[in-house]
């Protein structure tokens, strides 16, 4: 959890106690209990050693202090003999790393004045109190391999930085360097490792605490040489190299014995024979892992107690637990594609559309204007001029206006070509317009219609709309009275076909599959196309004439392109509103000449009456028309001028 | 008459190519349209009354569905499914009224499947589709009564119109609510750009659907559009030329 | 298990219907020409078939207005009242006899010519407000071009034989006939050209008017 780096066979942390292995409370837990009772019990029996001195660093004084009681005890209970028989009864149960350090400790004159390794520490610290580069490392190292050889059990179950140091030291042999401890190169000294805290230069004994006899030991001594002292090489900068011999030893690994710590240039050197505790440094390797964009330059190690308790997951009850959040939710720049930015068409009018709704948020819409009565007069007094204008020649015969003498280029065409026609073939006119129309084109075609039937030509009225058979005998009654016209014996309506250019197409290609049933049939006939008129024709073309009445460019546009090609030589003529004829009238004055005939509008009618001889509805209403006509143009010009006026006025100055 | 009109078949297929292949090409080479004025202000006040709880009302126009009346209108139905998505979350959803029978059928459906891709199918309503009149100055008389009683406040008219286009308009523009209106009727396109503010001239009744995120295929349908308009100008410039100057050769 | 998606069927029915429709305009052949009048009927009976469906619609439409006595429920009751006595009438009598008629020329074909009278009014209305609700070189144009045709459509004061007249009825012509109609025939073309996108689109199933 801390990082350092411990052996592999290693149960605990050297650094922070943490256990590296899990307990295993299983079958040997009844034995496990055995020997650590043991050991409690010879821990009581032996006096607790007196404390020398403090720690650089307060993890590790902490934890030495708590070593040191534990090694001191051992010590005492060591030094004051176990019984063989009890030596005996826990020799199973005895780790082996433990054997071997007792059987090196055996090997050695037990010296009870030789101090502890800790107190060596200790010692070490108190002496220089001043260090800048306290080597904490080192000297827990050397105070393991020396403690490496109390065959004693510890105590109890928590760790303690010096276990797995001892277990290094007994299990790898290690070489060391005599020379002063330097960081490894390459390995910056941090300023935690800078600003580890001094060692405690007073004895624990004077604050009142049990130290650990070892520590006695080391206090009371003076000039204990480093090389003395198990020394194991610390990670971090500062930190003296042990002797070879003396790593190879302890048996940590060979690695540990080429990390150098980082000379500091800042820090006072340290007094000869004092254990230096030079500052932690990071190896080479273990710098070449440090995340590139750390949001984070400085990793701190927080102490123990200010370190939280991971609660969840795999590594619950531990201490200092890295966090994985900012790892994970750390921001990283993309390896892979390109730092411009992709944007559309479609994002770019996106971008613009937002834009614009952001601005008008901030623009004042102007509020509707009031359109209340106001309007509504205007439209009632527009109303009143048009009406007035309708009915003033109607009931005063004022004003008056001259009849057209000019009469438009194609009505003579038309004229000769009704003129011309068969009385034996019957005529199809078709009322496609509906009853709004009726006003102008009732006017518009009575000229026509007058002519046919004073002619006596058979007629047969249809419609695509459903109100054109109506229509249709509205249109045809005057003529139908005053020609005294037969209804199914020289006049027939066939009614009204659904569809629409459909039913143009249906007609034109069979005209008596497509109309079935007549429309206001006099009681004797059954049958529509059993009439006289009607009972030879078979087919479109067998009519004189088809004439199209229509205030729909469009409806005229279908029969002229739909119906024609099956009309053969049977002229098309149509009848329209004056709207509707620029649209028509191509059809008419192309090299083709779909059209035969077109009428358009009053003027062309009250010509055409005029040529008929025959006054009728279109002279009627020519005075009305002209006034409403000239009424209307009044209106627009002012429409136009006061625009204008509002116009000049809003540009003026006030 | 031939047996194969081929200049016919190779229009037909030179429109489905065009079509077809600027839908292929659309993402990378996306197309740009000019600004429509009518069309950004329709999207804003559909926006306004879906906040404001009131409702939009699309009429389909007086025309039938059998023959070229119906193609304005079946350019309203396109618009009409991106209207109903938009107007799903409000507390009016839109109505629709037609002048033929059939088209308001389509009207109903349409609704009823833009609801359903929502998710809302509960807001369909059979009556939200509708005949108002037969014949075309009947259904121009049923207007005011759908303008007035049902809180509409964006009437937008697309479909084919006689003369009763202008009455269609004004009846809006006197109920205050916002008026967009297009035909394919000559006529009724002079008779709109004197009666409401926001008029379609020309041929923009049939890019409601491009301008309103219809489909991809409506953006393609344009420039094929496009393409076939400047190929007309050309043959008929040719034509011009031809028929002027050669007679005097 | 559904072998077809709905939707894709009813598309792959209005392709094909619709396809050998537009097919029957360029192929020239007896089978094909066969099929297409076949679905054009179709289309004739279902047009009058669906108008029903609609009188049924707007009638069901009203009858929930009355009997829910919602806004403008008395205009409602007025509409569903005459349209059962115009049934009724028609289907005793007949559409064609003089009681129906009655109906039509005395009641519908008025109301229709004062909605006509009305569009005139409003045209007008409209007219006179165009320039000052748009003020552009456009309205300008519009109307300045109604004018000119109003003036050379009607009457004139100082007779038909008159200079001005003669002047007027000319230009009159030369604008409608010129101008106006090219620019119609334009707007056809491309009124046209969106035309057969629309229906190429519902061909090919991108828009489905009749629903998914």
């Amino acid at each position: 959890m801390c990082g350092t780096p411990n052996h592999g066979d290693a149960e605990e942390c050297t650094n922070c106690g943490a256990r590296l292995k899990p307990l295993d409370v299983s079958a040997s837990s009844g034995e496990a209990d055995d020997w650590l009772e043991r050991i409690r019990e010879e821990a009581e029996e032996s006096p607790p050693p007196s404390s020398a001195g403090g720690f650089s660093s307060a993890e590790p004084d902490q934890g030495s202090i708590e070593g040191a009681d534990d090694f001191s005890e051992l010590r005492a209970a060591d030094t004051g003999g176990g019984s063989d028989s009890e030596a005996e009864s826990g020799e199973e149960d005895v780790p082996e790393w433990l054997k071997r350090v007792r059987e090196k400790k055996a090997e050695e004159p037990l010296d009870s004045d030789q101090p502890a390794p800790e107190d060596a520490l200790r010692a070490a610290a108190a002496e220089s109190p001043a260090s800048d580069d306290p080597a904490p490392e080192d000297a827990l190292r050397a105070a393991a391999a020396q403690a490496a050889d109390d065959p004693d059990p510890l105590e109890s179950d928590e760790p303690t930085p010096d276990d797995p140091l001892r277990a290094a030291a007994a299990d790898v042999p290690l070489e060391a360097e005599q020379s002063k401890a330097e960081p490894p190169e390459g390995v910056e000294q941090t300023s935690e490792e800078q600003d580890l805290p001094e060692p405690k230069s007073e004895p624990a004994s004077e604050s009142g605490e049990k130290s650990p006899d070892w520590l006695e030991a080391t206090e009371s001594e003076d000039g204990v040489s480093e090389a003395d002292l198990p020394h194991v090489p610390a990670l971090v900068g500062g930190a003296e190299e042990p002797a070879d011999e003396e790593l190879g030893d302890l048996g940590l690994p060979d690695w540990l014995g080429e990390i150098e710590p980082i000379e500091d240039e800042s820090a006072s050197t340290p007094k000869e024979g004092s254990p230096d505790l030079a500052p932690a440094t990071l190896p080479n390797w273990l710098e070449a892992m440090r995340p590139v964009d750390t949001f984070r330059s400085v990793v701190e190690i927080e102490p123990e107690d200010d370190q939280a308790v991971e609660s969840v997951g795999p590594l619950a009850g531990l201490s200092g637990v890295l966090l994985a959040e900012p790892v994970v939710a750390m921001p990283r720049t993309s390896s892979v594609g390109s730092l411009e930015l992709d944007v559309s068409e479609r994002q770019y009018a996106q971008a613009e559309l937002l834009h614009r709704l952001v601005d008008e948020e901030e623009q004042e819409a102007p509020a509707l204007p009031k359109q209340g009565v106001r309007l509504a007069v205007f439209r009632w007094a527009i109303a009143a001029v048009v009406l007035i204008a309708v009915s003033l020649p109607i009931l005063t015969g004022a004003p008056s206006f001259a009849l057209p003498s000019l009469e438009p280029r194609e009505l003579g065409a038309l004229f000769s070509l009704v003129e011309r026609l068969p009385l034996e073939q019957p005529v199809l006119v078709v009322f496609d317009y509906e009853a709004g129309y009726a006003g102008e084109l009732e006017a518009v075609s009575g000229a026509f219609l007058d002519q046919m039937m004073a002619r006596g030509l058979p007629l047969a009225s249809m419609s695509t709309r459903p109100t054109g058979s109506a229509l249709a005998l509205i249109a045809l009654a005057p003529f139908v009275d005053r020609y005294e016209y037969e209804n199914g014996q020289n006049i027939v309506n066939l009614g009204y076909l659904s569809g629409g250019q459909t039913a143009v197409q249906l007609f034109a290609i069979s005209p008596r599959e497509a109309a079935l049933v007549g429309f206001a049939l006099p009681e004797q006939v059954q049958e529509v196309w059993e009439t006289p008129i009607l009972d030879e024709v078979e087919v479109l073309s067998d009519f004189g004439m088809v004439a199209v009445i229509t205030a729909d460019s469009e409806s005229a546009r279908v029969w002229a392109e739909q119906a024609r090609p099956n009309m053969g030589d049977t002229p098309l003529v149509v009848v329209l509103s004056a709207g509707a004829e620029p649209l028509v009238r191509p059809y008419f004055e192309g090299t083709d000449q779909t059209i035969g005939g077109i009428l358009s509008g009053l003027p062309a009618a009250v010509a055409y009456e005029l040529r008929n001889g025959r006054p009728g509805l279109a002279q009627e209403r020519w005075d009305a028309f002209g006034s409403v006509m000239l009424a209307a143009e009044l209106v627009l010009l002012a429409g136009v001028g006061y625009g204008l006026l509002i116009w000049w006025r809003g540009r003026s100055p006030a | 008459m031939t047996a194969i009109d081929l200049q016919g078949l190779l229009l037909l297929f030179a429109f489905l190519g065009l079509m077809l292949g600027s839908a292929a090409i659309s993402r990378r080479f996306p197309a740009t349209f000019r600004q429509i004025a009518a069309f950004e202000a329709l999207g804003k006040a559909i926006e306004r009354a879906v906040e404001a709880g009131d409702r939009v009302h699309l009429s389909l126009g007086t025309g039938s569905v059998i023959g070229p009346e119906s193609a304005p209108a079946f350019a309203g139905l396109a618009a009409l499914t991106r209207i109903a998505r938009a107007t799903s979350m409000s507390d009016r959803p839109a109505v629709v009224t037609a002048g033929d029978g059939a088209m308001a059928i389509l009207a109903r459906d349409t609704l009823r499947s833009s609801y359903g891709e929502v998710g809302a199918a509960d807001l369909y309503d059979p009556t939200s589709g509708r005949l108002l009149g037969p014949t075309p100055f009947s259904y121009v008389a049923g207007l005011p009564t759908v303008l007035t009683n049902e809180s509409v406040s964006v009437h937008m008219l697309s479909g084919f119109y006689g003369f009763e286009a202008g009455l269609a308009a004004e009846f809006g523009e006197r109920a205050r609510a916002f008026v967009i209106g297009g035909t394919s009727e000559v006529q009724s396109q002079a008779l709109l750009y004197a009666t409401t503010q926001n008029p379609l001239l020309g041929e923009e009744v049939f890019a409601s659907g491009a301008y309103l995120g219809a489909g991809n295929l409506h953006k393609a349908s344009l420039r094929a559009q496009d393409v076939i308009r400047i190929a007309l100008i050309i043959l008929i410039l040719l034509g011009v030329i031809t028929a002027t100057f050669g007679n005097l050769i | 298990m559904k072998l077809f998606r709905t939707s894709a069927l009813w598309a792959a029915v209005a392709a094909a219907v619709g396809g050998f429709v537009l097919l029957g305009y360029f192929v020239d052949f007896d089978f094909i020409q066969n099929i297409r009048l076949l679905f054009m009927r179709w289309a004739a009976l279902l047009a009058a078939a669906a108008l029903l469906v609609g009188l049924a619609n707007l009638a069901q439409v009203h009858w929930r207005k009355l009997s829910q006595t919602e806004e403008g429920w008395i205009y409602s009751a007025l509409l569903i009242l005459a349209f059962l006595v115009t049934l009724v009438l028609s289907l005793v009598f007949g559409p064609d006899d003089d009681v129906t008629l009655f109906i039509f020329k005395y009641l519908q074909f008025p109301i229709e010519a004062g909605l006509m009278a009305l569009l005139s009014v409003t045209l007008l209305v409209a007219g006179f407000r165009l320039v000052t609700r748009r003020r552009d070189l456009f309205s300008l144009l519009f109307l300045g071009t109604a004018l000119l045709v109003m003036i050379g459509t009607g009457p004139a004061l100082g007779g038909s034989e008159g200079p001005i007249t003669v002047v007027m009825r000319d230009m009159r012509a030369w604008i409608s006939q010129v101008w106006s109609a090219g620019g119609a025939r334009g707007i056809a073309l491309g009124v046209a050209l969106g035309a057969t996108t629309t229906g190429l689109r519902v061909l090919l199933g991108a828009d489905r008017p009749y629903g998914s």
